[in-house]
């Protein structure tokens, strides 16, 4: 039978369901499948909806996971093979690098949040210490810069070993218990950790190599500052050097180059200032900051405050010596993303490296006199630079 | 930064294709039966075999253009790093490829102007061309 009325939403309906448990006179088998179909679908997502949605993002946690995989395995062969190079002909270092890869250290408790500075630091201390005995007793061929960049390159290979383990917990677990908040939580979260996670894998290539990283940008400020001057050693791995610069005595304090050392910035400046028991005009903090989405690499920002990144040893120290004598601390950022700041320095971040020393010497110019002495801190991994 | 997109192996990709082609194929199924009950004068079937087409058009659409956000697992590009000697007495500049030793403000070799020794004043990477942001 002919129907010459258009398709009404009760029509429709009728056409979707009407046909089921009559005899198919009008519709044909293909519309009776699809009908069966179209209500299957409607109850599997009824009763399974949410475990469906929980397998689909399981299954793109896995693709991140083997993504995560190739980048721990890719640092833990090139870790292997640097400290080969170094080490002993004929002794395998993979057991002792794999026993590396799963080092930790237990932060302080901050139960009792007095004195607490003191306690971080001390064990951060002792971390660095045991980390870099360990892989100087692997790589007995290497010289002392040798050896930190090694250390460095031990620490991308326990970061990413870290960050491994723990998207592969929750991986497991969220499967375990097919529980969708914790799949949702661990999905959520997972283009910032491949983010960090690509960061420290970009670093390996410089470590290997001892080429520049972006994190040095403040360190090269300084050593262009402090080139051709004498140094003198002013706390570990801290160098501190005495320039002029248009009658203004200028102290620059940077980290030992060339190897990735970052040096002890909280304590020599608290020396610097004690020395000098504050009579200090001005104190600039350089180093690489973050940038935002649509920013430029290398665009320099100047601001107040100590520039320093870290677990906050250092800052704290400094922002209390600096009160304490009240010393104004002024800051300048050259500006990098997460992937730059441990990968080989960019052609841009010397451009933003240039216009930081601009920077710095209008500030010292507009806010210092002649005859007051002024500290210039680079701060940053120093790899690659040397001074 | 640009989307890194998700990575598969080379059979899921396989598959997720596949299944989004038959999806596809289907859906322009669907739209030639939905011209033929509109011919014999069945709006209402019709019309839902177009609903039906429809909706397999979306998702096949969506799952080919998820595709363009999946890549396989590849290795990492290294970027390439250079070095930059300058003769601080004639001005004279160079730039070569960064060899193992290299670091900024080391003494390198003689200059071929002068025969003064260079110095290294920077080594940098070669960035990749990203698209400009609006």
């Amino acid at each position: 039978m002919v129907q010459s009325m258009p398709p009404t939403f009760s029509g429709i309906l009728e056409a979707l369901f009407g046909q089921i448990g009559s005899s198919n006179q009008q519709g044909d088998i293909l519309g009776s499948i699809l009908q069966f179909v179209f209500i299957l679908m409607f109850a599997i997502t009824m009763l399974y909806g949410q475990r469906i949605q929980a397998f689909i993002m399981l299954r793109n946690i896995d693709a991140s996971l083997r993504r995560l995989k190739v980048l721990r395995d890719n640092a833990r062969r090139a870790l292997i093979d640097t400290i080969r190079s170094f080490g002993d002909s004929g002794r395998d270092p993979t057991p002792e690098v794999d026993r590396l890869l799963e080092y930790f250290w237990i932060q302080p408790t901050n139960l009792d949040p007095y004195g607490i500075v003191a306690k971080i630091e001390h064990f951060m201390n002792l971390h660095d210490e045991r980390l870099r005995a360990e892989v100087g007793a692997l790589a007995p061929k290497a010289d002392r810069a040798q050896v930190v960049n090694l250390e460095n390159l031990a620490e991308v290979g326990l970061a990413l070993n870290t960050i491994y383990r723990i998207v592969r917990h929750f991986y497991i677990f969220g499967k375990k218990t097919m529980s969708i908040f914790i799949i949702y939580q661990l999905e959520a979260q997972l283009p910032q950790i491949i983010q960090e996670a690509e960061a420290y894998a970009s670093g390996m290539q410089a470590f290997q190599l001892g080429q520049p990283i972006g994190d040095g940008a403040g360190s090269l400020l300084a050593a262009k500052f402090m080139y051709g001057a004498e140094k003198r050693l002013i706390a570990k791995d801290t160098l501190a050097s005495e320039v002029s610069f248009e009658g203004r005595r200028l102290i620059v304090l940077k980290a030992e180059g060339p190897g990735a050392n970052v040096g002890k910035i909280g304590e020599a400046l608290t020396r610097v200032l004690e020395e000098n028991m504050g009579r200090i005009s001005l104190v600039i903090m350089v180093d690489a900051g973050m940038k935002l989405e649509g920013e430029e690499t290398g665009g320099v920002s100047e601001g107040i405050g100590a520039a320093i990144g870290g677990i906050g040893v250092d800052r704290f120290k400094i922002e209390e010596t600096a009160t304490k004598f009240g010393v104004p601390v002024y800051a300048i950022i050259i500006k990098e993303s997460l992937q730059d700041v441990i990968a080989p320095m960019k052609r841009e971040i010397y451009a933003g490296v240039e216009e930081a020393v601009n920077r710095v010497r209008r500030l010292i110019r507009e806010r210092t006199r002649e005859g007051e002495s002024v500290v210039l801190v680079g701060v940053g991994n120093t790899i690659g630079i040397g001074q | 930064m640009e989307e890194r997109g998700r990575t598969v192996g080379l059979g899921s990709l396989m598959t997720f294709i596949a299944l989004a082609l038959i999806l596809l194929f289907f859906s322009i199924f669907l739209i030639y039966r939905s011209m033929v009950s509109y011919s014999q004068g069945d709006l209402t079937i019709s019309f839902s075999y177009l609903i039906f087409s429809l909706m397999g058009l979306i998702l096949s659409s969506y799952f080919l253009m998820h595709l363009k956000n999946v890549r396989l697992i590849t290795a990492k590009r290294v970027p390439s790093v250079f070095t930059m000697v300058e003769c601080l007495q004639c001005g004279f500049k160079n730039i070569r490829p960064f060899q193992k030793g290299d670091y900024v403000l080391k003494r390198a070799e003689g200059c071929p102007k002068c025969y003064q020794s260079m110095l290294i004043t920077s080594i940098y990477a070669e960035s990749e061309q990203k698209p400009k942001a609006p």
